[in-house]
Formats: C-alpha cells, structure tokens, sequence
C-alpha cells in the first residue's frame, strides 16, 4: 500500500521520464516515429516474400496475421531487453537521487506501451487498406491477452533487470534467447502448420503451446477471419489460463527478486 | 515542548562488501562458485547518533573516506543503513549533484521539468515557477535549443536556478559550492542562507572550513566512519584544524 502512494506521489518523475523517452525515440518529430518502425516494417516486408510468395505458406491474410502477431511480439521483446538495462544504464541517477526504483521499469513499460499503441494505429490503417473483415468479437479476448502480456513483461523486466546491474552480460544472453523464441512462437507462421505436422511428438506440440506467449499471440489473431484460438486448438482456454498462471507467477518472483536487491543498484554500480 | 526533531539518527551503521573478485557476468559468477573467493568488507559509518533539530544548519566535515557522502545518502534514503535507523520528518532533498538527470538532446524546457521533478516539484508546480527559472539562468533566448548547444555556464547557472524553487524542510548538500566560479559560489551561499533563515533543515558536506564556521551553527566531525564530535561549529572546526596540523611526534 505504501508503496503505490510513493508512487503516486512520484507520478511527474514517471510521466517525465516516459516523454523523454519518447522524445529521444522520435527526435521529437511525426517523422522520427515513421523512423522508428522503419525497421519493424522491413522485417514484415522481408517475412512477406518469403513465406508468402518463396515458401508459399499458402495463407489467405498472411500479412495481416503476421502483423498482429509481429508488432505485440515486438513489444513484448524491446520491453524486457529495454527493462533488462533500466537499473543498469541509471546507476548513476540512483546514486544521486532518491526516488522510488520502481520508475524506473515503469518508464520503460511505459514507453514502450506507448510506442506500441502508435504502432497498432499503423496496424488498424493497414487493416482497413487490405479491406480485412475483423472479428470485433475476439477484441475483449485480445484485450484480456495484452493484459496477461504486460504482468509477464514487467515480471520479467523485474527479474532480468535486477540481475543485470550485477551481471553485464545478461542482455546479451537475453538477445539470443529472444531471437530463438521469436520462431518457436507462432509470428511467421500459422499456429495450423504446427498443428498438422507430422516432425514434431505430441510432447513437443504439448510444450509449443505451454509457451506463455503462444496463447496470447493467438488470441491477437483471432479478429482476423479463420484464426479464431479455440478453433484451432480445443484445449485452448486451458492454454491461456497456463499462460495467464505463469505470467502472474513470474510478476512475484520478479517483485521479490526486486525488492530483496534493489538497495544494491545504487552501491554497486 | 520539545519538537519533534527534524533528523535522528539512531547507532546508524552502514557496511559495504567489497569482494576481491567481483564477478561482472554470469559466466565468472559461476566459474566463482566453484573456486571460493574471499571478500573484505569496511564500515563506512559505525553507530553514529545524532539529533538535528527543525531549522538547524549542520555542518558535516572530515577527511576524504571519512563517512561523510554516506551519511548524506542514508539520510536522503539512497542506501539503507546495515544497523540502527533514521528518522526523517517532513520532506527531504538530497542535492548531491547539479542538474541530475539532465538529458543533452532535450530542450532546456524539457529538462527544467526532468530535473525539477526529481527534486520533488510536481508539474504544476514548475510550471508556476518556470518564468522565475528561466529568469534567474538567464537562458530565455534559448530554452527550447536543446541543452547540449549550452555553454558549459549557462548549464550550471540552470541547473541552479532550478535547485533554487526546491520545496525541502531537510536539505542535504553534498559539495556544491565546490564548483563553479566565485560569483556563482557567492549566489549559492546567498540563497543557502535565505534558506536557513526561512527554517529549512540543512545538512551541508563541505571542506570549506571557514565557510562552514560562517553559516553552520553546529558541526559533527566523523572519522573513519565514527563521530569524532559534535557541537557548535567553530569549536568542532577549531579541534579538527588542530588535530591535522599537530606535528605527529609519537608515530615516529
């Protein structure tokens, strides 16, 4: 309890530190946000010729179903290699300053939701370009899913981030880590291709989807026509409550691992 | 009827670990497991106690090492003493260093919001007080450039001008006079004592003993992490400049 009111009474370091975040990002221009999806875009472009028109993944939608997968996953990703630095790159502040540490995930969570949102703006303009029929009623699933992916990313910016002010090389074993789990979570590809195919055991496609983050992205696609989750998978809410328990799960940990270092980050730096 | 005071401290003790090997990654936090390596740890600060009343100027002087920077940042809640307590009342400023925060590609505007935000301003509050900022740096012609095309002067005549509307009942500041020109030392003591004047508490870290004597009325004198003394200021500063500058006949 005390602890929310501290940080309501710190809220204007908060908004402070999210805009200038922000105004870093964007050069404080419209087109330094054009900018800054310069290279998400490019690797949509990229993932389009390949599966759709070398691989032929045969996909009716494709760019739209990898859209609204790609740029959540995006999100998700910048926030916790983001998050993993927050404590780190400010040691020096945290020296100097008193002010709840708590801002300082919060700041990037923060601006990288914000970011987000301009990026689904791009979304919801190329939706209606390709004249996609959207089915509004996934959008509250869609809306419980984001939930559900903020408590995982700030548990595990929490966790990530308190373990990086003592260990440097965090981040870059976060990189590879995000890099292999990008492709083992169904972005570039229909969760149906996992579904038929004959390669994997039922213990591999059982563990495919024990990965928090493919029930959530599925439901991100389920406004696009045939992709409804439960169609697809009929143990598809279990799924989700998993994906939900462990997102909460990893929100604790993450906060007592917080709690138990955060009056080092300010003598070991 | 006593008030409450402003600052205690209760045997306040504060120890930092230092290994002989601090592992920097993952990899050598492993490999350190497995061969055990010693650590040393020192007491920066060892069961200081103390009581500062509401509206006191105190002064804290000793060497280099001595505790000084330590005591500050547990009094403004940066470290956390390893024993014994603090007690604060009211708000408290730390003021360790100018212009924390500062970001060289923001606008002068923005930063005046950043900075002054740390120090405890709500937004409303800067904005109320904004003109008088811009007015006493002198910066009106370039608040929205960003703040790296700022001299080295206009930066630091900023970042004080914003420390000058920080709103404290305990103000904690760590060798700032030290920097900056002689006029810009004279404006900072100026509005130090407008403050003390005002009631505000201040705790003030300096070596500037003569100017300690002019405005602290009490001192405390740590050494080695102990208080040496504590009382009113010239004395403490007499018994300390006569403590260093004694020959020291019995180590030879």
């Amino acid at each position: 309890m005390g602890t929310l009111r501290e940080l309501w009474q710190y809220r204007d370091v908060l908004v402070n530190f999210v805009r200038r975040d922000l105004k870093l990002r964007y050069k404080s221009s419209v087109l330094g946000f054009v900018w800054s999806m310069l290279l998400p875009l490019a690797q949509v472009v990229t993932f389009v010729i390949i599966f759709k028109y070398i691989m032929r993944l045969g996909e009716e939608n494709y760019s739209v179903l990898l859209m609204s997968a790609f740029f959540p996953w995006m999100f998700f990703s910048q926030a916790v290699l983001d998050g993993a630095v927050s404590f780190a790159a400010n040691v020096g502040l945290l020296k100097r300053v008193y002010f709840p540490r708590l801002i300082l995930p919060l700041t990037t969570l923060g601006s990288n939701l914000v970011h987000f949102l301009f990026a689904m703006l791009v979304l919801c303009i190329y939706f209606a370009y390709v004249r996609v029929t959207v089915n509004w009623g996934y959008l509250p699933l869609a809306a419980l899913a984001m939930v559900i992916q903020v408590a995982f990313t700030f548990g595990l910016m929490l966790f990530v981030g308190s373990l990086s002010v003592f260990y440097s090389d965090v981040k870059f074993l976060l990189t590879a880590v995000f890099q292999m789990w990008m492709f083992f979570s169904p972005i570039v590809y229909p969760v149906r291709k996992v579904l038929e195919t004959g390669m994997f055991p039922q213990w591999v496609k059982t563990a495919y989807f024990l990965n928090p983050m493919t029930p959530l992205l599925m439901a991100y696609r389920g406004v696009v026509p045939l992709n409804e989750p439960h169609k697809l998978l009929p143990q598809y809410w279990q799924f989700l409550g998993v994906s939900a328990a462990v997102a909460i799960a990893v929100l604790v940990i993450g906060y007592v691992v917080f709690r138990r270092y955060e009056w080092e980050f300010a003598v070991v730096g | 009827m006593a008030r409450e005071p402003a600052v205690s401290a209760e045997n306040v003790s504060r120890r930092f670990v230092v290994p002989h090997h601090r592992a920097y990654t993952v990899k050598q936090a492993v490999l350190g497991a497995i061969r055990r390596r010693g650590r040393d740890e020192f007491w920066a600060l060892r069961d200081i106690s103390f009581e500062v009343p509401a509206g006191q100027m105190l002064a804290v002087i000793g060497r280099n090492g001595s505790g000084k920077s330590t005591l500050l940042r547990i009094v403004g809640g940066i470290y956390r003493p390893t024993s014994g307590r603090v007690r604060t009342s009211g708000r408290v400023v730390g003021l360790l260093e100018l212009g924390i925060g500062f970001q060289p590609d923001l606008s002068g505007r923005d930063n005046i919001y950043l900075n002054a935000s740390l120090f405890g301003l709500t937004r409303r509050q800067v904005s109320e007080r904004y003109d008088q900022i811009v007015e006493f740096a002198e910066i009106a012609d370039f608040v929205d450039a960003p703040l790296r095309t700022y001299s080295t002067g206009m930066a630091a005549r900023l970042a004080f001008a914003i420390t000058t509307q920080i709103q404290a009942d305990v103000l904690l500041v760590d060798e700032v006079l030290a920097v900056g020109d002689r006029q810009f030392t004279l404006k900072c003591i100026k509005h130090m004592k407008k403050l003390r004047n005002s009631g505000v508490t201040i705790f003030l870290v300096s070596h500037d003993l003569p100017r300690v004597t002019e405005l602290c009325s009490r001192a405390i004198w740590l050494e080695q992490g102990a208080l040496r003394m504590d009382g009113p200021a010239a004395s403490v500063v007499n018994a300390y400049v006569r403590h260093y500058s004694a020959p020291r006949l019995a180590t030879s």
